[in-house]
């Protein structure tokens, strides 16, 4: 991890406290609102999670933007119309995600790996699942993040062409054509990953 | 319109179904889980601020601030692994082992086993009052089997929770389609290098949406927009403006960096 990524978390309690207190003041949160937002953190905290993970978030960052696009539709629930309220959460941790890194880019695959350590004794100590998950964020960080939203609500979190455009307010054909050049870089990436560490190369600006 | 055959099903290779799957099987680690719920009960100690009622969860209590970071993560990563991880990416990391000792020395811990997390444990005080303990549940720390029941009820686009009748499971064409659309072409213009279509994207935005729900998230983008043009006096007073309109939002804090990590 590069110290922007571990930087970006770091939102001060503090401020949320404060950004809360205001919030309270200014607008009454009724016993349905929290009802409602205890449904919304229920059923989809984890996808959201996932989805900014796979965007190249370490995993306290995907949980800050999060809660706090959990905030956001606290703040607007009077406004989001019934049966909204999944796309806009996915669509303010979604914003959030690229907004934030648009300025504080992610990881540069190949500066992080050098070709001449042991690789046995890493063999030994290593969560073979976190590799699989290492080597997944190499593939998906070099990728267009417009493709690799896509790709990770379809191959991954298993949504719909339809239930993709809805989510991100994108047209299905759009989620079609996505889907396709997504599945390409994916699987051109991956092969090479699977040759090699130093072949998984960053592609996107 | 067919969808295309999932990678996971049956369309990819061992190799990418191996990573797909890791992803797929990811869930926040306990104090990761602990830092979420914190933030998102936080939003249930607003509430309880006004309501001076206590939130509390099926696994505890639930806490802001520095509870998530007080709980104890336990169960050691990487103890068991599914078995085909094991073998192919095994040989990946005796051949490429370079990667297993980064991932090591990062310290990365996001991956927690399923049946080895532990459930977090963790107090709420809600802000400005000491805590009143309260009968009613509010936001449940994820069990591995909900975790598994959210992702089916997901893929079905259902509610996950038994919930009585809700919000949630009303269906109501969405109107932010069109909300999302707009700022996302905004953003993307922005992203490109074309701010100054970005704004005229922008201001579109608002001419057709003027009590848009994004009416924010259009300000935050404006803002990058306008520095991105080198308009930054009129940037600067557009954050000032928001942050005065709205001291209590998350954006806050986002706008008030905009321009100063470019």
């Amino acid at each position: 991890m590069t110290e922007s990524m571990a930087a970006a978390p770091a939102q001060s309690s503090t401020v949320r406290s404060e950004a809360l207190e205001a919030r309270a003041a200014v607008r009454a949160v009724t016993p349905a609102d929290r009802q409602a937002l205890e449904e919304l953190y229920r059923a989809h905290h984890q996808v959201i999670w996932r989805t900014l993970r796979r965007m190249g978030f370490s995993p306290e960052a995907a949980a800050d933007h999060t809660q706090q696009a959990y905030l956001i539709a606290l703040e607007r629930l009077d406004r989001i119309l019934p049966g909204s309220e999944r796309a806009f959460l996915f669509s303010t941790a979604i914003f959030f995600g690229r907004t934030v890194l648009r300025k504080e880019r992610r990881l540069e695959l190949s500066d992080e790996v050098d070709a001449g350590s042991d690789g046995g004794a890493a063999a030994r100590g290593v969560d073979q699942r976190q590799v699989a998950l290492d080597l997944l964020e190499r593939i998906l960080v070099g990728m267009d993040p417009d493709l690799v939203t896509v790709f990770t609500l379809y191959e991954i979190e298993g949504l719909s062409s339809p239930e993709i455009a809805e989510l991100l307010g994108i047209p299905l054909g759009t989620v079609a054509s996505r889907l396709r050049r997504a599945r390409e870089a994916f699987r051109s990436r991956a092969a090479r990953a699977e040759r090699g560490p130093n072949i998984v190369q960053r592609t996107f600006p | 319109m067919n969808d295309p055959t999932r990678l996971l099903d049956a369309d990819g290779t061992e190799f990418e179904r191996l990573l797909l799957r890791a992803a797929a099987e990811e869930r926040p680690s306990s104090d990761v889980s602990a830092r979420m719920l914190a933030g998102a009960a936080s939003v249930g100690a607003a509430v309880a601020f006004l309501s001076s009622a206590r939130v509390a969860s099926e696994g505890g209590a639930l806490s802001s601030g520095a509870a998530a970071s007080s709980v104890v993560a336990s169960g050691a990563a990487g103890s068991i692994a599914p078995p085909a991880a094991a073998g192919l990416l095994g040989a990946w990391v005796v051949k490429w082992g370079v990667l297993g000792t980064l991932v090591a020395a990062a310290g990365l811990s996001g991956w927690r086993l399923l049946g080895s997390a532990d459930r977090p444990e963790v107090v709420v005080r809600p802000i400005g009052t000491e805590a009143v303990p309260a009968p009613a549940a509010a936001l449940v720390a994820p069990t591995p089997e909900r975790a598994q029941t959210e992702a089916l009820a997901v893929h079905a686009g259902t509610p996950a929770a038994p919930a009585p009748a809700s919000r949630v499971t009303r269906t109501v064409k969405p109107a932010l389609g069109p909300e999302i659309e707009l700022l996302d072409s905004a953003r993307r213009a922005l992203a490109a290098g074309d701010a100054e279509r970005a704004l005229a994207l922008i201001s579109s935005y608002r001419r057709r949406f003027p009590a848009g729900a994004l009416e924010q998230e259009a300000t935050v983008l404006e803002v990058d927009a306008l520095e991105a043009k080198g308009r930054t006096g009129q940037a600067s007073e557009l954050k000032e403006r928001f942050v005065a309109e709205h001291p209590g939002s998350a954006h806050v804090e986002r706008v008030q960096r905009s321009g100063s990590t470019r």
